[in-house]
């Protein structure tokens, strides 16, 4: 059967959701290894392995239930007490969870069934789990069976009567949504102890389409499983269906009883949440029907308690229980903290049109004339600061904290450490600084390539390590700030620091440096962004063979972003990576060449001065008593016409070396809009791209890097030719 | 074709949502006539909620119209699947009623 469109989209949340579970069960099993005990880390595992079994059997996703089956009961072992945690375990178990990212990213990618290549992969893997499975061959159960009960924190839960009223929606047939199959789910829950059928929907003699689910299902379950998880099976179903699920009538008295035993709270909704007897969904249903209701009406809303009666999602003596409970006679109110999914590309979109808010914005500044007035100066800086406000929030939209890319590398860090040999603790800090979505999904690689050579070429293996003196255990941070409209990202080791010599000695016997030639230590240590630069003696399969470094930097630098070193030889070494907070938009400095125009990014900008009378061909002049060479524009664009009369130099500082600018006219600051080069102009280098100016000129911005290191070869070139 | 001998149908591959309108539409091809309707389930290879639905309209198609369908050779699959929905007996006259409160 083919996967209609809406189970297509339903697939899709599945794969969403799956990729989170995966990555708490990944989190999860690397804080057990460092801290086997943490109860609460267990059961937060286990859930996360229960739901990701549940909702892949929902979907009829066979041989991933089989497999996360099997994971689950080791964890369901672990739990219990019945399993202690070891590496040994972790090691086995992390694995799996790569295998069950596998299948997911399958399933993404339109396979619901196991690849032959998969199924011997996973048949490995579950042999690596058998020891942990027979250290209480009670509980191994062969797959597909009933499962361990689902997991909730603290003690144990008793078991709850619950009546579930199960109408599915009239097209969940043709979606793939058997309600037979949840009918089973709900089976390995708990206990199923009455079902009965409804066939009253069932149309007479010929009106009947045999592909439209007509059936309606009451359910009496009795589970340990709180309502929230229940509901959760229904959830790709609840949306076209009638799915209520309410206690059963015998149960009313140990929520009331619940219920008193609780705080007192302002909102009817949180008591009923808390004593588990209506869910945050349910409420959320409630709100929408009360807000409905009282649509239109000057009178007092539908109380949120009566609503919840009626829709028959709870029983009035509980609804009374929580009135009372009620602080005082407070109105309730309800804010509604949840997040959406947003589709990246419609955030893109408004950042756009954001950004040509502010060049149409530059453009009335750019006319005095309309400054004239005093009232329209007035309206007119209002209208500047909320356009500036504007562009923050649109902005801030797109920032996510950089934690959860730099919390992956535990994984890396556990792997690589492992294969390696050493010891290395991570320590993660400033992971709430946030910074561009693009910006974190992209800098993800370069980061890894950082980490490893740290851990490879940086940290010392323990015996070294504790001969010089150092603890075995070598520690890798990842700090993360905010400075000055760009992002930090420092990956901090403890190792043996760069060598300095071996470095220069290399770069010698590569042609890179001249013998001899005397170079600062940023320049140095700048030479292992070197394409096919590796100093390691061994090619691990970590790093060594020379690429990575270079790709790093190439990155970064596309990026619009630079890469320090900091090293002191046996202490350490910090890699620091700075990065604009966002792709979109800068602040750039706008000159004028003849009829052309350029923006040099204004952070790079340090200061403009006039330009010294002097000879046509000379390109350096006395700033403060220092040599400050210069680049024309005019002649390295090859611009048409006489430079004008007085002509000014802006100077630029790259890496710590400055350089100045020739330029016709200076124009001011001016925020800015990248628009990316097409690709017929990819090969260029000094240009980082376009923008449209306020008055519709295009202007080219310069990518001031290549333009400072390029123009020194070009020099040379020409000295020598 | 008038009384006596019964209509016999046979399914002998899955009852599922992709066979289940050709098999409904044999059902009520066979109802139509007033002989009775003979079912056998011995070959049903798989039973979804769709397959679940089409026997349930027969039976209660055949009640409506005054005929007699009876349904037999109810094999592994099917008895496991109507367990589940806990309708076992209901097909092959061991019957217990199928009720439900009615919904909007």
């Amino acid at each position: 059967m083919s996967l209609g469109e809406d189970l297509g989209q339903a697939l899709g949340t599945f794969v969403i959701e799956a990729r989170e579970l995966l990555q708490d069960i990944e989190d999860g099993l690397i804080a057990l290894e460092d801290d086997p005990a943490a109860d609460e880390t267990v059961n937060a595992l286990f859930r996360a392995v229960h739901t990701l079994k549940g909702s892949a059997g929902l979907f009829g996703l066979d041989h991933l239930v089989e497999f996360t089956h099997v994971v689950e009961t080791v964890l369901g072992l672990v739990r219990e007490g019945a399993l202690g945690v070891s590496p040994g375990l972790v090691s086995a178990v992390l694995p799996c969870a790569d295998h069950i990212a596998a299948i997911v990213e399958g399933v993404a990618a339109g396979q619901t069934q196991a690849s032959p290549s998969q199924v011997r992969a996973g048949e490995d893997l579950l042999a690596g789990l058998r020891p942990f499975l027979s250290a209480d061959t009670a509980q191994t159960r062969p797959a597909g069976s009933v499962p361990g009960p689902p997991a909730e924190t603290g003690p144990a839960r008793p078991d709850v009567a619950w009546e579930l009223s199960l109408r599915f929606g009239p097209d969940s047939l043709r979606n793939g949504m058997d309600p037979l199959a949840f009918l089973r789910y709900l089976g390995t829950m708990g206990s199923v102890t009455r079902v009965t059928t409804d066939v009253d929907a069932l149309p007479e003699a010929d009106g009947m389409d045999p592909e439209t689910c007509y059936l309606g299902f009451e359910v009496h379950l009795v589970t340990d499983a709180p309502k929230a998880e229940i509901e959760n099976v229904f959830e790709f179903v609840r949306e076209d269906g009638d799915i209520r699920i309410v206690a059963a009538d015998d149960q009313t008295d140990s929520y009331v009883q619940r219920i008193q035993s609780l705080p007192e709270s302002e909102r009817v909704g949180d008591i009923l949440v808390r004593s588990g007897a209506v869910t945050e969904a349910e409420i959320a249903r409630a709100l929408r029907i009360q807000q409905e209701r009282s649509a239109g009406y000057a009178e007092p809303p539908v109380r949120i308690g009566e609503v919840l009666v009626e829709e028959n999602i709870v029983g009035q003596p509980i609804v009374e229980a929580a009135l009372g409970k009620q602080r005082g006679t407070v109105e309730a109110r309800f804010h509604d903290t949840q997040t959406i999914r947003i589709d990246a590309s419609r955030l893109d979109k408004l950042i756009d049109l954001v950004g040509e808010l502010v060049v149409a914005q530059a453009s009335t500044g750019m006319r005095p004339a309309a400054a004239g007035q005093g009232g329209a100066l007035q309206a007119e800086s209002e209208v500047m600061r909320l356009v500036d406000e504007v562009r923050h929030s649109a902005l801030a939209l797109r920032m996510v904290p950089i934690g959860t890319t730099l919390r992956r590398f535990e994984r890396v860090i556990r792997d690589v450490s492992m294969d390696l040999g050493k010891e290395v603790a991570l320590v993660v800090t400033g992971g709430d600084a946030e910074m561009d979505k693009a910006l974190v999904e992209r800098i993800g690689d370069p980061l890894l390539h950082l980490v490893r050579n740290s851990l490879d070429h940086g940290i010392e293996p323990p015996e070294e390590r504790v001969r010089r003196g150092k603890r075995a255990r070598g520690t890798l941070r990842l700090n993360a700030f905010h400075d000055a409209g760009s992002v930090v990202i420092e990956v901090i080791d403890d190792g043996r620091g760069l060598d300095r010599e071996r470095i220069l000695a290399k770069a010698a016997e590569r042609g890179l440096v001249a013998p001899g030639a005397v170079l600062s230590d940023q320049d140095v240590y700048g030479l292992i962004f070197e394409p096919g630069f590796s100093t390691a003696e061994s090619v691990s399969s970590i790093s060594g063979r020379g690429v990575g470094m270079d790709v790093v930097h190439r990155s970064v630098t596309e990026l619009r972003g630079s890469i320090e070193i900091d090293s002191t030889p046996g202490v350490g070494t910090t890699m620091r990576i700075r990065l604009p907070l966002t792709l979109a938009i800068i602040d750039g400095f706008l000159v004028g060449v003849g009829e052309s125009s350029f923006i040099i990014p204004l952070d790079r900008v340090t200061e403009c001065v006039e330009l010294p009378a002097g000879p046509a061909d000379r390109d350096c002049m006395y700033l403060r008593g220092e040599v400050l060479p210069f680049i024309r524009l005019r002649s390295l664009f090859d611009i048409p016409g006489e430079p004008a009369r007085r002509q000014s130099v802006v100077v630029i500082e790259q890496s710590g070396q400055r350089t100045g600018l020739v330029v016709d006219s200076l124009m001011g600051e001016v925020q800015t809009v990248i628009k990316p080069l097409g690709p017929l102009f990819s090969s260029l280098n000094c240009v980082s791209g376009s923008t449209i100016l306020g008055n519709g000129e295009v202007a080219l911005i310069l990518d001031v890097g290549p333009l400072v290191a390029g123009h020194g070869e070009r020099e040379r070139l020409r000295v020598a030719g | 074709m008038t009384a006596s001998p019964p209509h016999r149908i046979a399914v002998d591959d899955e009852l599922t949502i992709i066979t289940a309108a050709e098999y409904n539409r044999r059902l009520a091809a066979a109802l139509s006539d007033g002989a009775p309707v003979e079912v056998c389930l011995a070959g049903v290879t798989d039973l979804d909620t769709a397959g679940l639905q089409v026997l349930l309209h027969a039976r209660r198609e055949a009640h409506r119209l005054g005929r007699t369908v009876t349904f037999r050779d109810l094999n592994e699959v099917v008895r496991d699947t109507l367990a589940v929905a806990h309708l076992d007996g209901v097909l092959d006259g061991t019957a217990q009623t199928v009720t439900g409160r009615s919904e909007a």
